[in-house]
């Protein structure tokens, strides 16, 4: 969820370069936080989430239009740091392949580092009180939460004066008329926020009861 | 996504694209992706998206392969332009056709020596290794998807155990993929293929298709 498929040529220069300059910043503050730790040990693992995340994006949710993103597993597994390139990672791959725009991948990639680091954080936070499980199905639910929220207004409901004219052109155009029943897409989004918690919270409790060291923290940040 | 056969093709196929350097490629990506962003009405949009499916047939990828492709943009630009939903499927047309077809005629390494040189060298490893990891994750995930199918379980638990289960495959790859990498002399960043500098005649295909599909925004 909250993979911003758009592809170049749709979204304003203004607004996919702001995207960039933000995902150059979370960026540059991962690899500056990663200076002082045997970050390349981790490599390998940071790869193969990604590949893992790429994996669940290319299998839809029965016939919802919606599908898996795991960003929180990769957080609670990489930590908020590795978890920002691991996110970086997986959009420059999508948009490779045309899912999502090359203009489009810094945007995507606060999106799905919202979820990654934010949820990894939050998970951190609720472990100490709750089950990991439990700990891990709440902060997906949060971490997804915000990361529409902060798609929703980059896609111009309610953003900054370059969103707003967005949001004008999109209210004149064929998504203006896809915004207007938001009363589908609304559901849609919540069914999608649910099957996401659920997995993460899912593959979470098994991964504790198999490989509790992945989860403790030992690799986070 | 069709990774693996764009993976295939890059590798195994035997057009002039492939036979080009893997920078002029990259500018060539580069020149249509400005295309699309720069195309200010149909008429210009219309000679770019014509030029992004030329791109592709030249680069050899099969039309119903590259249709599947390229509806994907389509669809979405049509959904999210601004202002003219049609312009928008037409420059997203434009974008993809470009890059995927240097995702198609270029060996990832190449791509991988181009990107190492314009960023840090662990964001550009872990780009290579997301890529590269994605083609041993995926027969995991087949497997996993079988064995959860056969089996009749068709819940969201089922679904996170099964896609745990893969992860937990994943970290044992990963953890023998590291221990590979040392094996082989890693030496704590992943050497690019060396990069070519000389220009090959072959190079003028995408040097020439680039600025056709630039001159076409800027003039049309």
């Amino acid at each position: 969820m909250t993979h911003l498929h758009i592809p170049d040529g749709s979204l304003p220069v203004g607004v996919a370069s702001a995207g960039w300059a933000v995902a150059a910043v979370a960026l540059a503050v991962s690899l500056w936080m990663l200076r002082a730790r045997d970050a390349r040990r981790n490599l390998a693992l940071t790869g193969v989430t990604g590949a893992l995340m790429l994996a669940a994006m290319s299998v839809p949710l029965g016939p919802l239009p919606v599908h898996l993103n795991l960003a929180v597993l990769a957080g609670v597994l990489l930590g908020p740091a590795m978890s920002v390139l691991c996110a970086f990672s997986v959009n420059v791959v999508l948009a490779l392949v045309g899912h999502g725009g090359v203009t489009a991948v810094g945007l995507n990639t606060v999106l799905l580092a919202v979820q990654a680091a934010g949820g990894g954080a939050v998970f951190s936070l609720l472990r100490k009180r709750v089950a990991p499980a439990t700990a891990a199905a709440l902060s997906t639910a949060v971490a997804v939460t915000v990361s529409l929220g902060i798609g929703a207004w980059i896609l111009g409901i309610g953003g900054s004066p370059a969103t707003q004219a967005y949001s004008r052109g999109l209210a004149a155009g064929a998504a203006g008329r896809l915004w207007r029943i938001g009363v589908v897409a609304a559901p849609i989004a919540l069914v999608g926020l649910v099957c996401e918690s659920v997995a993460v919270g899912a593959a979470v409790a098994l991964l504790d009861r198999v490989r509790p060291d992945l989860v403790g923290g030992s690799r986070g940040d | 996504m069709d990774l693996s056969y764009l993976d295939y093709l890059s590798t195994c196929g035997r057009t002039p694209l492939h036979r080009a350097g893997p920078l002029s490629k990259v500018l060539l990506a580069a020149a249509f992706v400005a295309s699309a962003v720069l195309a200010r009405d149909t008429r210009a949009g219309l000679a770019g998206a014509s030029l992004g499916v030329v791109v592709i047939l030249v680069a050899g990828i099969p039309a119903r392969v590259a249709a599947g492709l390229l509806a994907y943009p389509a669809v979405f630009g049509w959904a999210f332009s601004a202002g003219d939903p049609w312009l928008g499927c037409l420059r997203a047309v434009t974008a993809a056709g470009g890059v995927i077809a240097v995702l198609g005629t270029t060996r990832f390494s190449d791509v991988h020596s181009i990107v190492a040189a314009c960023m840090p060298r662990l964001l550009a490893d872990s780009i290579y290794l997301t890529y590269r990891s994605f083609f041993i994750l995926s027969d995991e995930v087949a497997r996993v998807s079988r064995a959860v199918r056969l089996k009749g379980a068709r819940d969201l638990r089922a679904l996170g155990a099964a896609a745990a289960a893969a992860l937990l495959r994943s970290v044992d790859i990963s953890e023998r993929l590291y221990m590979v990498l040392i094996m082989r002399g890693y030496d704590e960043t992943v050497r690019p293929a060396p990069r070519e500098t000389t220009l090959s005649p072959c190079d003028a295909w995408p040097v020439l298709l680039g600025a056709a599909a630039l001159c076409v925004s800027l003039m049309l």
